[in-house]
């Protein structure tokens, strides 16, 4: 992603900042459902539990919705989260050894209390979906696209360019780069549907 | 005929460029509350997530909102803006200094209030001033403190004049001793009317 691309995702970023520290929620929601993949994935690099790494992503998530107040911007929102969570990241795994230490000593019973309730990384609860054949469906459905949809939505979606921008490149109007967009999205969710039923 | 699936394209359409943040609403984004919308809005996370590379193994789809559970309990700590607060601390500090001038200035206007005073009660000690303030001032029946006080130091003048120099014109020394008789005969006067008046009442 190049910089100015990196700054326009932050400009449209911090707009719906401005919109949460005013008080609404589902702007904020906005922004936990475009970064919820990032933010668990990060996690995910310093636990091995997938439960984990959901726990971290989702207090990270919360530590940022308490503080939102402070964030003035000084750097893009996604870096800011990003930080937030390396950070709880880095507590869990403090808190964690410090409480695996206390507990090996009793290690036969702390293994029976382990996964006391919570889900084990082999079992597959509802709600979760196995991320490979939904990549090769999308993969798939790409190939599939037209070239002015594809190129549209891989220029936003890979490269974080604006409307604007695409719209210079494909030396279109901006209108028919949203359209674009909306319309590869629209064909690549028809394919995902396909799968679930 | 109202054409609805085209209205509930373009409002998809609308949506689609609200989640890419190119065109957000006036207002609150309540659209977003809604599960159907909602829906559309994971689904493009994920094309995104797995266009980019973000998403490996696997997907919970409950997981935004758990978070959105969570945020509906509690409130952010606001902080105040920065910039909002600039102003009245330039504004505290400026009246501070405002403040700090109104007492030099009132320092100021006492020293010369001081020195005014101060000058004039040296003047009217002074021998070369021979109008009595009672004649400044105005006779009055009753008490008229500043005219006796202004007329005690004509007295010490009375008493100071025989010292004056031998070459002063005789007449001058005369005038000086008529305006003597005739301030004592005032204060005379003012000190009789002061015991009659307090007398009366």
């Amino acid at each position: 992603m190049l910089s100015a691309d990196v700054n326009n995702e932050a400009a449209q970023d911090a707009a719906i900042v401005r919109r949460v520290q005013r008080g609404d929620k589902d702007a904020y929601n906005l922004l936990v459902i475009k970064y919820q993949h990032r933010i668990i994935e990060v996690a995910g690099k310093f636990v091995g539990e997938r439960s984990d790494a959901l726990d971290i992503a989702q207090e990270a998530f919360i530590k940022a919705y308490r503080s939102i107040g402070g964030f003035r911007g000084e750097s893009s929102f996604y870096t800011w989260l990003y930080r937030i969570a390396v950070n709880v990241a880095k507590t869990f795994l403090e808190s964690n050894s410090r409480r695996r230490s206390d507990l090996d000593v009793d290690a036969p019973e702390t293994e029976a209390q382990d996964t006391g309730g919570a889900l084990r990384s082999d079992e597959t609860p509802e709600g979760v979906i196995e991320s490979e054949e939904l990549r090769q469906v999308i993969a798939q459905a790409l190939r599939e696209l037209p070239d002015d949809l594809r190129q549209a939505i891989t220029l936003r979606e890979i490269e974080g360019m604006s409307y604007d921008d695409i719209a210079v490149i494909m030396k279109t109007p901006i209108g028919t780069v949203r359209s674009r967009i909306f319309r590869a999205r629209q064909f690549i969710e028809e394919r995902m549907s396909r799968l679930g039923g | 005929m109202k054409d609805f699936s085209r209205l509930v394209s373009t409002d998809l359409e609308r949506l689609s460029s609200t989640y890419d943040g190119e065109q957000l609403p006036q207002g609150r984004l309540s659209a977003l509350g809604d599960p159907a919308m909602q829906g559309h809005l994971h689904n493009w996370s994920i094309i995104g997530g797995v266009m980019r590379g973000e998403i490996k193994g696997q997907i919970d789809l409950g997981f935004a909102a758990r978070v959105a559970a969570r945020v509906a309990e509690i409130e952010p700590d606001i902080v105040e803006d920065q910039s909002r607060l600039a102003p009245s601390r330039k504004l505290r500090v400026r009246m501070h200094r405002l403040a700090q001038g109104l007492v030099q200035l009132g320092v100021a206007a006492s020293v010369a209030v001081v020195t005014v005073l101060g000058y004039q009660t040296y003047s009217a000690s002074d021998s070369s001033i021979t109008e009595p303030a009672s004649a400044v001032m105005g006779a009055s029946v009753g008490v008229n403190l500043a005219s006796f006080q202004a007329a005690a130091p004509d007295r010490g003048v009375a008493q100071v004049a025989p010292a004056a120099p031998e070459g002063k014109d005789r007449r001058q020394l005369r005038d000086s001793g008529e305006l003597q008789q005739v301030e004592f005969d005032r204060i005379n006067n003012y000190v009789r009317g002061f015991v009659l008046d307090t007398a009366a009442r």
